[in-house]
């Protein structure tokens, strides 16, 4: 059996440099506690070179020289532990997360069961060069260590750096000559064996097992097996929670859209390539904007919280932020942002199956930012395709969302004889109108008044009168003449009389409820 | 041995004759039926597609029914559809009982304020904890001496070139920005700063934002824009800007520009981008130019003596559709005639 390790070294820096491409070979050290009890947790190796140590406080850190300042995030360790978790997958579904040997609930170490990925991924070194690759994507800088022993694979990689091959037999000369602190014991044991004189594992293991059994118990005799290359601990695998989740605290608050926007690109870049690692995509986006809060008694953060559904699986970042930009636009938020934090439900992407002879219809990436866009200039509510109500209350339609349909088979048939169409006023222009004998005979609206010529009607139509809101009216159809303006008949074609008469078919309705006359539309 | 190249070489090149016989023999255009047989025997099967077709002519003169009757044919063939209405009169029981599919078409109702004047608004009102009045980075100004605008943006300020008698001058506030585009500023819309809505008369139904209708260059400034959205995108197979309810004298304003620019940009694509317009307004752009009249109306009546005795329906009305210009060697002042019904005629 063959085991592979991923370690990040230094993981609460990592864990922010991932998200600030720009601190990459800077001295950059991560700050938690309250002042004055500010403290160093972690340091990378440019500033550990400056002379920064962990548990100093932040005065005697700043004396190191010119130290780039992070506070701890929890948010953005868990977002990193989850990245490295999605990279372990894309090679083995068997990963087991190996705790941190300080904090419980700290996971930098990855352990991966490779047997049987040489068939997909080639010789153990490949595969440790993809692991780096699918790391480097994601934004970490990993330790790779392969053994066929799990435990020596999880110390390989907690002690030496870059890719680590170990050959079956070779464990005890591997692991012999790490410091014992590569090895997750624990720090009182760890002190017991400094103060013998103990500290490389190949000292430790060389002391006879009965009396480290006698001295220490069984716990120091798994240790010592582990010194001397073997530890049959297995390896548990743990399911993958499917959580596409980064997250990103502000050091000054934002109050402009591009940086926000330069700060989400960032953050939907690791979604995507997360979910494109799993096959993945998303028809659902939360994005999560902490604001700042001028209540300072407030105990529960101001959050402003935006719902992006899609109507297809997308997995490319560039459409997701165009889309959020242009919900933003629309919906921007209270005060200015002070955290980020963007997730995604997973789902399958789209399948479908291509062809030459189905219909033409516009890409549904493009379509959806178009859409957005189209949205942003009318209003919203205002895009969509109509869809009739089930009732037969005049203009009972509503608009949904527009969605690309499947091709199908459809029974619409076009063998009917063309139809007039009526353009409807919305709302209803008020009119009045004169009756003689019961029949309208002239009517005014919108400032004018013109003779009916002709009219048909009435046509009486009602009903939900068992609501607390029926309807009902009489209809006409009346045809009524029409003036054009003068410039319009002097840019007449030269075919067509200069002064021809023109009329108008409209179609009016006088309320029974409220006894008013409206006129609600043109034939045309 | 080098061949030297020369122009009388070229010309007698086979890659010169192979782009003439291209050029002698251009491929015709495909044409989309219209759905009314009268009418695609007229335009010898129907619109042409990848271009501009106009359809003009008065209120209740037919053309708002055979852009229906396109759309359907349209929609039968599975292919989308969009719909831009600048006046929101589109009816959706007109559509379906003509037999467009609903599901493929795009309806965009023009005519209202929109996201962008409300976030436009925010920015003046974003305050920060100091009280001051933030507008952005003041280090990343646009460049004052840029003179070009985005042909999308150039009908952006129209309504300060027309003139005074033009323009409702009490309802208009004209920003004179230039060609600025201050940075979106995050803030809260407060509560205020939509236009004043007044009502028609005694209308209690309904409240229409008469600042906004008073002012169709508003609605046009929208519809142009989502109109060249939507061409920009692809994939569509008719497009109609709907103009019929906008006066004429305010369709000729538009530039010349803005139809040239549709035109390339559906050329060579199968997309049919329709007008619907009182008079013709895109002058050459347009490949075809119907112009469409009511006839003669057709009123069904218990007693066909007396015209007053109103127990009767409108059935429908005959319309003339005569060919004004066009470019794909139809000939101009043929027409057409052809019966229409009204919608409950020959009901499903």
């Amino acid at each position: 059996m063959v085991f592979g390790c991923i370690f990040i070294p230094d993981f609460s820096v990592q864990a922010v440099i991932r998200q600030e491409k720009d601190l990459c070979g800077q001295p950059v050290a991560v700050l938690q506690g309250a002042p004055p009890l500010t403290k160093v947790v972690a340091g990378n190796k440019v500033a550990k070179d400056l002379g920064v140590e962990v548990g100093m406080t932040k005065l005697q850190a700043e004396c190191c020289g010119q130290i780039e300042w992070r506070w701890r995030s929890l948010l953005q360790e868990a977002s990193a532990q989850a990245a490295l978790f999605d990279c372990a997958y894309t090679v083995s579904p068997r990963i087991e997360q190996v705790r941190n040997a300080n904090e419980a609930d700290f996971f930098d170490c990855v352990l991966l069961d490779l047997s049987g990925c040489d068939k997909l991924f080639g010789s153990p070194q490949k595969i440790a060069n993809h692991l780096k690759k699918m790391a480097a994507e994601v934004g970490l800088e990993p330790n790779i260590a392969i053994a066929g022993n799990p435990q020596v694979a999880v110390s390989a990689a907690r002690g030496f750096s870059g890719i680590t091959r170990i050959h079956s037999g070779s464990e005890a000369a591997y692991i012999g000559g790490l410091p014992l602190s590569s090895l997750a014991l624990p720090l009182e044991l760890r002190e017991t064996l400094g103060r013998w004189g103990i500290h490389t594992c190949a000292e430790f293991a060389a002391l006879p097992q009965i009396a480290v059994i006698e001295r220490i118990g069984q716990e120091g005799r798994r240790w010592q097996q582990l010194c001397r290359g073997g530890d049959p601990t297995p390896l548990i695998p743990r399911e993958p929670r499917a959580q596409f989740e980064e997250c990103m605290d502000l050091d000054f608050p934002i109050d402009l859209l591009d940086p926000l926007l330069f700060v989400l690109n960032r953050l939907l870049d690791q979604v995507c390539i997360r979910l494109r690692m799993q096959v993945l995509a998303t028809t659902e986006l939360k994005v999560t904007l902490t604001l700042e809060s001028e209540n300072l008694s407030r105990k529960e953060p101001l959050l402003h919280i935006r719902n992006l559904r899609l109507p297809v699986p997308v997995s490319e970042s560039k459409s997701l932020l165009k889309l959020l930009q242009l919900d933003l636009q629309g919906h921007p938020p209270s005060s200015p942002v002070i955290a980020v934090r963007v997730s995604a439900i997973p789902t399958r992407p789209r399948t479908r199956q291509l062809g030459l002879f189905l219909p033409m219809s516009p890409e549904p990436e493009v379509l959806e930012i178009t859409l957005a866009r189209i949205q942003s200039v009318v209003g919203e509510g205002r895009v969509g395709s109509p869809a009739l109500l089930d009732s037969h209350r005049p203009c009972a339609f509503r608009q949904d969302h527009f969605v690309l349909a499947d091709p199908c088979l459809n029974n619409y048939s076009t063998d009917r004889s063309p139809k007039t169409a009526l353009r409807i006023f919305r709302p209803p222009l008020p009119a009045t109108v004169q009756l003689q004998n019961e029949h309208p005979r002239s009517i005014s609206f919108e400032n004018r008044q013109n003779l009916i010529l002709a009219f048909a009607g009435p046509s009486r139509t009602s009903g939900e009168w068992w609501s607390e809101a029926p309807w009902g009216r009489d209809e006409w159809d009346v045809l009524v003449p029409v003036a054009r303006p003068e410039a319009q008949l002097e840019n007449s074609f030269r075919d067509r009389p200069a002064k021809e008469e023109h009329t108008a078919l409209y179609r009016i309705y006088r309320d029974l409820h409220s006894n008013h006359w409206f006129v609600e539309g043109i034939h045309d | 041995m080098r061949r030297v190249f020369t122009a009388a070489s070229f010309l007698n090149s086979p890659e010169f004759a192979r782009g003439l016989d291209g050029f002698r023999h251009r491929v015709p255009a495909q044409l989309q039926s219209t759905g009314i047989s009268e009418l695609d025997a007229l335009l010898a099967g129907g619109v042409p597609r990848g271009a501009l077709v106009e359809l003009c002519g008065s209120v209740s003169s037919g053309r708002t029914g055979i852009c229906f009757s396109l759309l359907a044919a349209a929609t039968k063939r599975q292919e989308a559809c969009a719909y831009v209405d600048v006046s929101d009169s589109l009816d959706p029981l007109s559509l379906a009982s003509i037999g467009v599919d609903l599901t493929r078409l795009l309806w965009i109702r023009c005519g209202f304020p929109g996201s962008s004047n409300v976030c436009k608004q925010n920015q003046l009102s974003f305050s920060s904890k100091s009280g001051q009045i933030m507008m952005g980075n003041t280090a990343r100004k646009p460049n004052r001496t840029q003179t070009w605008t985005h042909p999308r943006d150039q009908i952006r300020g129209i309504e300060s070139a027309l003139p005074s008698s033009m323009r409702h001058t009490k309802d208009l506030k004209i920003e004179t920005k230039g060609n600025k585009t201050p940075p979106v500023v995050l803030s809260f819309p407060k509560s205020s700063g939509t236009p004043s809505i007044t009502s028609r008369g005694s209308n209690a139904l309904g409240k229409r934002n008469a600042a906004f209708s008073s002012k169709p260059w508003k609605r046009l400034e929208q519809a142009l824009k989502a109109t060249d959205l939507l061409l920009h995108s692809g994939g569509w197979g008719v497009v109609i800007l709907d103009l019929g309810s906008i006066p004429w004298t305010d369709t000729c304003r538009i530039e010349l520009s803005t139809w040239f620019r549709f035109r390339r940009t559906i050329e060579n694509t199968p997309t049919v981008l329709v007008l619907l317009v009182e008079e013709s307004c895109a002058k050459s752009c347009s490949s075809l130019v119907l112009h469409c009249q009511r006839k003669n109306e057709n009123w069904s009546r218990l007693n066909s003596q007396d015209q007053s005795s109103g127990i009767a329906t409108l059935d429908g009305f005959q319309i003339e559709g005569k060919i004004l210009s066009s470019r794909t060697g139809l000939q101009p002042m043929d027409s057409a005639r052809w019966m229409t019904n009204t919608l409950w005629i020959d009901s499903f």
